[in-house]
């Protein structure tokens, strides 16, 4: 066969693929710095799943096995150690591109109307990546992912009423034993893997049919083909994030910690991932009753009501632009407010445990 | 409406309907069954002679951690070991006279009432009883 590619006409639409890719152009505003987040973040989602396939080769999810099999990925397996660095350390950067990239698009006003689906979608697999990272930390099963876990869960069971329910469902049962990290194992390698996909490829699409948002105030720049110019740009942003996530993965390999004692007071000190502190930091400096009913009630209503305004975005900011005719600065002070107070709860936490 | 839209229309609506079943099995299928332990709690702290007034003692056994203590006034209570703020398994601190949660600071007395940090409550009691000289402790 002279042309290998003529195999595929008639059955797989290569040639035009090919060709629509060569004719796609692409906005000048998409090669801004913030813009390069959204592809990172793909490019550490597809690390993720290639490396979860290989732990999942040799680990083995019951609390007898887990974190012995996790050590023997660390101490014995060839390159283990290396793998599962990735794994961890690639864990963080999609959790960081993710919400640098979140933060981007929020403050660029990109969710307005035709990219509320995109946005919608975007802020699904925010809401995944933060199951994969919840889930995946219980799974060594050490001390620390233990009573993550374990507050994780207490915290929507403290809610009235529904609360004991979602917290039984959550772990299997009334502890936080075999059966959650089967269950939590379920839910990382196959069930979050599975929507989080479908929910890729629709951000993609949707992406692709609406195209980058100009930024807010910004007059649309000189456009520039897809192939080479763009692709050319994504991939040295790659190769710097893959560079950053082996100096990560080689320079500070994830120790195997101690192995979860179900009935043990966890260690002084412990906290969560980072991303996880300004709600832990929150929990810990409110006090333990508020206008007489119990915090966490007020932990869940306003975590529900921010997510909430989070999907809602698009409309709430249109409707506001309506009243006060574009001028309103609110949302972005309140995304100021919102980012320093992330950054203000994480460097307080590593100064004053 | 035309007969065509109509037995459309119906036969949406039935594969609505039959499929609720399906959903109800699956959900009754991912909801974990009522465990009993909790209700059947019933452990043994050792024989009555092993306290003395001021005596404390974690005990852990099954899927429950708990505190056995002697009073100064000479009487043997219990109480859970976990935190009731989000249930984090609290630590006895000796030295200091306080029961302390490592993960976000509350802190109890010796008695299991709790005095600082975002626990709601004290620490919830068990019965005690005492049957051939051995402390038996159960859920109340």
């Amino acid at each position: 066969m002279s042309d290998p590619m003529k195999w595929f006409d008639g059955r797989i639409p290569l040639r035009e693929l090919s060709a629509f890719l060569r004719r796609k152009i692409v906005p000048g505003h998409g090669q801004m710095f913030w813009y390069l987040f959204g592809g990172l973040t793909l490019l550490f989602i597809c690390i993720q799943l290639v490396t979860g396939i290989l732990l999942s080769l040799y680990y083995q999810p019951t609390p007898e096995t887990a974190f012995e099999s996790v050590a023997r990925i660390t101490n014995n397996v060839n390159f283990g150690w290396l793998i599962r660095g990735i794994h961890r350390w690639s864990a963080h950067l999609v959790v960081f591109c993710v919400l640098v990239h979140m933060a981007s698009k929020y403050f660029f006003v990109a969710y307005r109307k035709p990219r509320e689906a995109t946005w919608i979608s975007g802020m699904m697999l925010l809401g995944i990546v933060v199951g994969f990272a919840f889930t995946g930390y219980l799974l060594p099963w050490t001390k620390e992912g233990y009573f993550a876990t374990q507050i994780g869960i207490e915290i929507p069971g403290s809610m009235p009423l529904v609360g004991g329910f979602i917290a039984r469902f959550l772990r299997g049962g009334e502890y936080v034993d075999g059966v959650t990290l089967t269950r939590v194992f379920s839910l990382h390698a196959v069930i979050l893997p599975l929507i989080s996909l479908a929910i890729i490829l629709f951000h993609l699409i949707q992406n692709q049919y609406t195209g980058s948002a100009l930024p807010k105030g910004r007059r649309p720049g000189r456009e520039i083909p897809f192939l080479p110019d763009f692709l050319y740009r994504d991939t040295l942003a790659w190769i710097v994030g893959i560079m950053v996530l082996l100096t990560c993965s080689l320079i500070f390999p994830i120790e195997t910690g101690l192995k979860a004692d179900t009935l043990a007071s966890p260690p002084e000190g412990i906290r969560p991932e980072w991303y996880f502190i300004p709600l832990y930091q929150t929990i810990k400096w409110l006090p333990a009753y508020i206008l007489g009913l119990n915090t966490e009630i007020f932990i869940n209503a306003g975590v529900g009501c921010l997510v909430m305004a989070l999907f809602l975005l698009p409309w709430i900011h249109r409707t506001r632009e309506e009243i006060f005719s574009g001028t309103d600065r609110t949302f972005r002070i309140i995304g100021i407010a919102g980012l320093l107070y992330f950054i203000v709860t994480v460097v307080y936490s590593w100064l004053v445990p | 409406m035309t007969r065509k839209s109509f037995i459309q229309r119906v036969l949406n609506y039935w594969a609505a309907i039959s499929s609720l079943p399906a959903v109800y099995v699956l959900m009754s299928y991912i909801t974990p069954p009522k465990s009993s332990e909790i209700s059947r709690l019933k452990i043994s702290a050792g024989k009555r002679t092993g306290y003395s007034p001021g005596t404390i003692r974690m005990i852990r056994e099954g899927k429950t951690a708990l505190f056995v203590r002697e009073t100064p006034s000479g009487q043997i209570r219990s109480f859970s070991a976990k935190c009731t703020h989000l249930g984090c398994i609290v630590e006895l601190r000796e030295d200091e006279q306080r029961i302390r949660c490592n993960c976000h600071g509350s802190i109890y007395d010796l008695d299991g009432n709790n005095i600082a940090g975002p626990a709601p409550r004290p620490l919830p009691p068990y019965r005690v009883e005492i049957r051939d000289g051995e402390v038996i402790v159960s859920s109340l």
